[in-house]
């Protein structure tokens, strides 16, 4: 068994969306998302569980790992972050982060058949800002295979996901349902 | 009569009581019924329960099924394939299942619980399978309390509450079985979803209400009638995906916490469904209540002009 994977066993489930099945048949899949442990994972890995349930009907579970930073996904959709993404490929660095994510999305497509969907407008870890970093989402190509429309769905949100969003997320969830809180958010923003 | 002597005799009565209860139930075991074989009474099932093609399982009126809560996918289970099973105890039926009840004496599948929960069991699972008739039945706390692949089951007059799920269908790829399911006089209630409409499915004269994300899913239908139903306070009332065509009509929709209708993503053609009473006779309100290309252009167009100004009298269980 591969670290990877042993890592992602014992990663914890972290929570299941509630609004279809408590397990789920294939009347309609289970769909997992890997987050790290961070508050703003957690924030955004609940707006998008919650935006993939109400926009496809599919069940969405979150689970928390500290996955590999190297731009793949052992899962159905992961959150990775620019920078350590490229660190993986190695080679010359590019300094904008248009032309980086470019060179990231091309290199995860070609050699390890990973999709880089639209980048979120947030950028992580906060809790290192000196090395923060435009945040991804990816997808294995074989998960978006299951899930015919999962990346529109992931790319309409990922535009709106800032980091302003991100706090007031992060702030609504203290004390709080982060399903009913990440709702309440999208529903402000008309997504849903 | 003593004290002593009547407590002692109010003891033995709980003590015999208690024991016949115990042993009157039936415990079934993970196993596959190859035989016609009936339950009647209390019944406690453990594990995964298939009944094999050519087997039919009659299920009595007034029969309590209890189900154990089991690990997902776990040793209690008959089959781990995830694209077609349940993750906790199911009856699978590729033979016959006639669970008929009556309107006095009622048939129970439930969680055997103490706390019980949406998806404590897996639900009745029909694959391959034709003649199945699921009537006066409650069915509770299931993933999927009717689930069905290619198959033809008629589900009428039962309660379908506090399930995942309630009912589901779809055809499966090269299944020379195509699915038949009329789904008619449920009360469909406090579920987390009501009824997923595939192809092959009829849903006529239900009380589809409370249900926390939708009443009504229609999926990948090509043709589905849904007529005369009062589809009432639930999340979401109808909600469509990649359908091509949906007799939608004579139905009450109405209260729905979110919206009457949503357009899903990936469901990019237009719909008409006229002859529908929305809970209002304005047109801009009803439109207000609406998820379709009018606010993502991606999504096909819902129209709804030429509703019904009052409910439908007569929909609903009949």
């Amino acid at each position: 068994m591969t670290k990877k994977t042993m890592s992602l066993l014992t990663g914890s489930v972290l929570l299941v969306a509630l609004a279809v099945s408590p397990g789920q048949s294939c009347v309609g899949r289970v769909l997992n998302l890997t987050i790290d442990g961070s508050a703003e994972q957690k924030a955004v890995g609940q707006l998008m569980a919650t935006y993939i349930n109400e926009r496809t009907g599919t069940m969405v579970t979150l689970v928390e790992n500290q996955q590999s930073a190297d731009g793949t996904c052992a899962t159905d959709v992961c959150i990775q972050y620019l920078k350590p993404a490229l660190a993986g490929i190695g080679g010359d660095q590019p300094q904008d982060e248009k032309e980086g994510y470019a060179k990231g999305k091309e290199f995860y497509l070609e050699n390890k058949s990973i999709v880089w969907l639209k980048p979120f407008a947030f950028k992580g870890p906060v809790a290192n800002q000196a090395e923060a970093s435009i945040a991804v989402p990816v997808s294995p190509r074989e998960a978006l295979g299951k899930f015919p429309v999962l990346d529109r769905v992931i790319n309409k949100l990922s535009g709106m996901v800032s980091d302003s969003l991100v706090q007031e997320m992060i702030q609504k969830s203290q004390g709080a349902d982060p399903a009913a809180a990440a709702k309440e958010l999208l529903k402000a923003q008309k997504l849903i | 009569m003593n004290k002593i002597l009547f407590s002692f005799l109010i003891g033995a009565a709980a003590f015999c009581g208690l024991q016949a209860a115990s042993a009157a139930e039936t415990v079934i075991s993970k196993g596959v019924i190859d035989k016609n074989t009936t339950w009647s009474g209390e019944i406690l099932v453990k594990g995964d329960v298939e009944v094999a093609a050519g087997a039919t399982l009659t299920i009595m009126p007034g029969t309590a099924v209890r189900f154990a809560k089991i690990e997902p996918f776990g040793p209690e289970k008959l089959n781990t394939d995830k694209d077609n099973h349940l993750p906790r105890i199911e009856i699978l039926v590729r033979g016959t299942l006639y669970a008929q009840g009556t309107k006095e004496q009622k048939i129970t599948f439930a969680s055997a619980e103490k706390d019980p929960k949406p998806g404590d069991w897996g639900g009745l699972n029909f694959n391959s399978s034709v003649g199945n008739i699921v009537e006066h039945c409650v069915i509770m706390h299931a993933d999927t309390g009717v689930h069905v692949h290619s198959s033809q089951v008629v589900v009428a007059s039962n309660e379908l509450r506090h399930n995942g799920t309630a009912i589901g269908n779809k055809n499966l790829k090269d299944n020379p079985v195509k699915c038949v399911i009329p789904v008619l006089n449920n009360l469909i209630t406090e579920n987390g979803g009501g009824v997923i409409v595939g192809n092959g499915m009829s849903v006529f004269r239900n009380e589809i209400s409370k249900n926390e994300f939708f009443g009504v899913y229609g999926k990948n239908c090509d043709y589905a009638p849904v007529r005369f139903n009062n589809i009432s306070g639930n999340g979401k009332g109808v909600i469509l995906y990649a359908v091509k065509a949906m007799l939608l009509s004579d139905n009450n929709i109405t209260d729905s916490a979110d919206y009457s209708l949503s357009m899903l993503e990936g469901q990019e053609l237009d719909m008409a469904f006229p002859n529908n009473w929305w809970g209002t006779a304005d047109e801009q309100k009803i439109r207000d209540k609406v998820m379709d290309k009018a606010g993502d252009s991606e999504l096909g167009a819902a129209d709804l002009r030429n509703f019904y100004t009052a409910a439908v009298a007569g929909a609903g269980i009949l």
